[in-house]
């Protein structure tokens, strides 16, 4: 019986694991093609790479629209600076680099001409594009409650899978500092969800 | 919840979210851009930055550290160590820079003079001077306690030898200064961890075990544990008593000359004292002669003053002195035979027999007492006596020796009676010394007074030997 047991669990169907996340190996000869306007490589970075910039660009504005403004505004930088990359063998630091510039640049802007009302804030916050509650409630606080820095590391290791060094590697920020602010963030999210009744 | 539980909530809340189909990107307008601008512009990666700014930070802590470890090197790393040994046991250390860093003590008799000194801010010269006062007010060092060891030990021999001749100096003008005649043994050694370990075992000091190694090796009658527990007075007689050669391992500087020759170079160089004559002449100049001078001065008119003077100093200077006697009982002899023949010529036409008698009596027995007094002289190196100078004394009398003079041949014959019971008694050789001194004055005045004796016992002689002729007649 315990052998008709072992061999199920090596032969029987594999149990698919959610949390494996897709490795994000971008060759620098993209830009190269990109920058020759192949469409195919264009198309191959935007699918391997949208998440990220979205998640990335939602964590500065907080807003999902700001996010979507942020994210085709990347893009549209990359296919018209493409020719001018340098390989230095961080393809995926270039691209959030354009990503953070563009959504500091809205973020200066948005907060200069007019301030964002509560309730603009709360009928934003809603999401109600996201189906479970709790998981609303959970990113509700995320961006809520944390602050920029650990807003981006929480987002790009939860969404993108990247590894604390590859943070630090693609923001350009220590390592120890990624891992400070990381279990800073996600200690701060538990407390508040907690608090919220979110947390048994 | 936990941490994974909250990462797949923001994993499905966000990718939950709508995104822009690739098509409408794609059918966007954009601009060629001629080059980077601010938003596009790519960074340098700070790592390379973080590694020149590491190897920038580990540059100047080298720096700091090759400086400090060259700073500690030279302050207060030891580089010399020196001992002073008497009974209490001194360790002095040094720095490269010759700086006193460190002063222990290695006895129980060192240790109250040691906690009554503060080294600090004090030279070398200073603090061994201070020491040797310090030692001699506790009477460890005494005129009848005289014998000190200096050792030095470094890694540099030719420094070693620097340090330890700076040191002797300071050490005997010091002790001269307490009217003491010091003995001191010297040694320079390099380091050694036996030795050093050795030393530590037995609380005593490296130069003092090394004394003590070189005592059994030569001698090999004692054992360690004996030799351990003398002080160096002891061991120093130990090593007289067995007739051990200290000067093998360790250099003997004595204030008087006679004791260092005596250990080292009578029975074996006496070619080697030939050549340092002048070096004795200078030192015995040095120590002595002022001090005969200033008694002399007053008592004698100039010219035959600076005659005497410079034969006393002379004769001072090569006292003990076996080849100079030799020599110098020649010249006797000859002054003798010169006499003798002024005495021919005036009694010409005495007879010849009694004037061939007279002239027997004279010179012979004048050389007989040379010769004896080369006996003598020879029996007192051998036995250890460094009281020749009575002998040099009555030299300086003149070619006919007065019973002052006989008489304190016989007293020296006491003495070195004494000193074969003794070999080595301070106290008998300080003794010595005074009465050394007293003979020297003694025979200073004598030798004005015989000069005129001379003549008169000259004429004596004549005239008994003319009574005689008459008698005869």
């Amino acid at each position: 019986m315990e052998f008709m047991i072992l061999f199920c669990a090596i032969v029987g169907p594999e149990v698919p694991n959610l949390h494996k996340y897709r490795k994000l190996n971008i060759d620098e000869e993209i830009f190269r093609k990109i920058a020759q306007n192949d469409m195919a490589a264009f198309e191959e970075l935007y699918h391997l790479t949208e998440r990220s910039v979205y998640s990335f660009a939602l964590s500065i504005l907080k807003n999902h629209e700001d996010a979507m403004d942020i994210l085709q505004e990347t893009y549209l930088k990359i296919r018209g600076a493409a020719h001018l990359y340098k390989p230095m063998g961080k393809p995926l630091a270039w691209i959030f680099t354009i990503t953070k510039n563009l959504a500091m640049s809205k973020y200066r802007m948005t907060s200069r001409t007019a301030a964002i009302s509560t309730e603009d804030l709360a009928e934003d916050l809603s999401y109600s594009y996201v189906n479970d509650q709790e998981d609303k409630l959970v990113l509700r606080a995320a961006l809520s409650i944390l602050d920029m820095e650990e807003r981006e590391i929480i987002l790009l290791h939860a969404i993108s899978g990247f590894k604390h060094r590859e943070i630090a590697e693609h923001l350009g920020i220590s390592l120890g500092t990624v891992l400070s602010k990381y279990h800073r963030g996600l200690n701060k999210l538990k407390k508040h969800l907690k608090e919220q009744g979110v947390l048994g | 919840m936990k941490n994974r539980q909250i990462e797949k909530a923001l994993q499905n809340a966000v990718n939950g979210a709508p995104s822009i189909p690739f098509a409408e990107i794609a059918a966007m307008p954009f601009v060629r851009m001629p080059e980077h601008d601010a938003i596009t512009e790519q960074r340098e990666r700070k790592t390379k930055v973080q590694i020149k700014q590491f190897v920038l930070a580990a540059a100047c802590c080298l720096l700091v550290l090759v400086s400090m470890s060259g700073w500690l090197l030279q302050n207060r790393m030891t580089d010399s160590v020196i001992t002073l040994d008497v009974n209490p046991s001194i360790k002095i250390s040094m720095n490269q820079r010759d700086k006193v860093i460190g002063l222990k003590s290695l006895n129980n008799d060192a240790k109250e003079i040691v906690r009554t000194i503060d080294f600090e801010g004090m030279s070398i010269q200073e603090l061994v001077q201070t020491l040797v006062f310090a030692m001699v007010e506790h009477n460890y060092l005494a005129p009848d306690k005289n014998t000190i060891l200096l050792t030095v030990s470094n890694r540099k021999t030719g420094k070693a030898d620097r340090i330890l001749a700076d040191l002797d100096d300071i050490v005997r003008d010091s002790l001269r200064s307490k009217n003491i005649a010091p003995t001191i043994l010297k040694q320079a050694i390099s380091k050694e961890k036996k030795l050093s370990e050795l030393a530590d075992k037995y609380h005593i000091s490296e130069g003092r075990m090394r004394l003590i190694q070189g005592i059994i090796s030569s001698s090999g009658e004692f054992t360690m544990d004996q030799l351990v527990t003398m002080n160096l007075e002891q061991l120093y007689r130990i090593a007289k008593e067995y007739n051990i050669d200290l000067s093998r391992f360790i250099t003997i500087d004595t204030e008087d000359e006679g004791k260092s020759e005596e250990n080292t170079s009578v029975n074996e160089n006496n070619n080697n004292l030939h050549n340092n004559r002048s070096k004795k002449w200078d030192d015995r100049e040095k120590i002595e002669v002022p001090k005969e001078d200033t008694t002399e001065k007053d008592k004698y008119d100039s010219d035959k003053e600076k005659k005497e003077d410079s034969k006393i100093n002379r004769y001072d200077g090569f006292e003990n002195d076996k080849e100079h006697n030799f020599y110098r009982n020649k010249d006797d002899d000859q002054e003798d035979k010169d006499n003798s023949k002024e005495n021919k010529q005036q009694n010409k036409n005495k007879k010849k027999k009694e004037t061939n008698k007279n002239n027997h009596t004279n010179g012979k027995s004048e050389g007989d007492q040379g010769d004896a007094e080369e006996g003598d002289q020879d029996k007192d190196y051998d036995k250890g006596s460094y009281n020749n100078h009575d002998l040099e004394a009555s030299k300086l009398n003149g070619n006919i020796l007065t019973e002052d003079n006989e008489d304190g041949d016989k007293g020296e014959d006491t003495e070195d009676k004494d000193n074969k019971d003794d070999n080595w008694g301070d106290a008998d050789s300080r003794i010595n010394n005074k009465d050394r001194h007293r003979n020297v004055q003694d025979s200073d005045e004598d030798n004005d007074k015989p000069s005129s004796e001379t003549y008169s016992s000259g004429e004596n002689t004549d005239k008994e030997s003319r009574d005689r002729e008459n008698s005869e007649d």
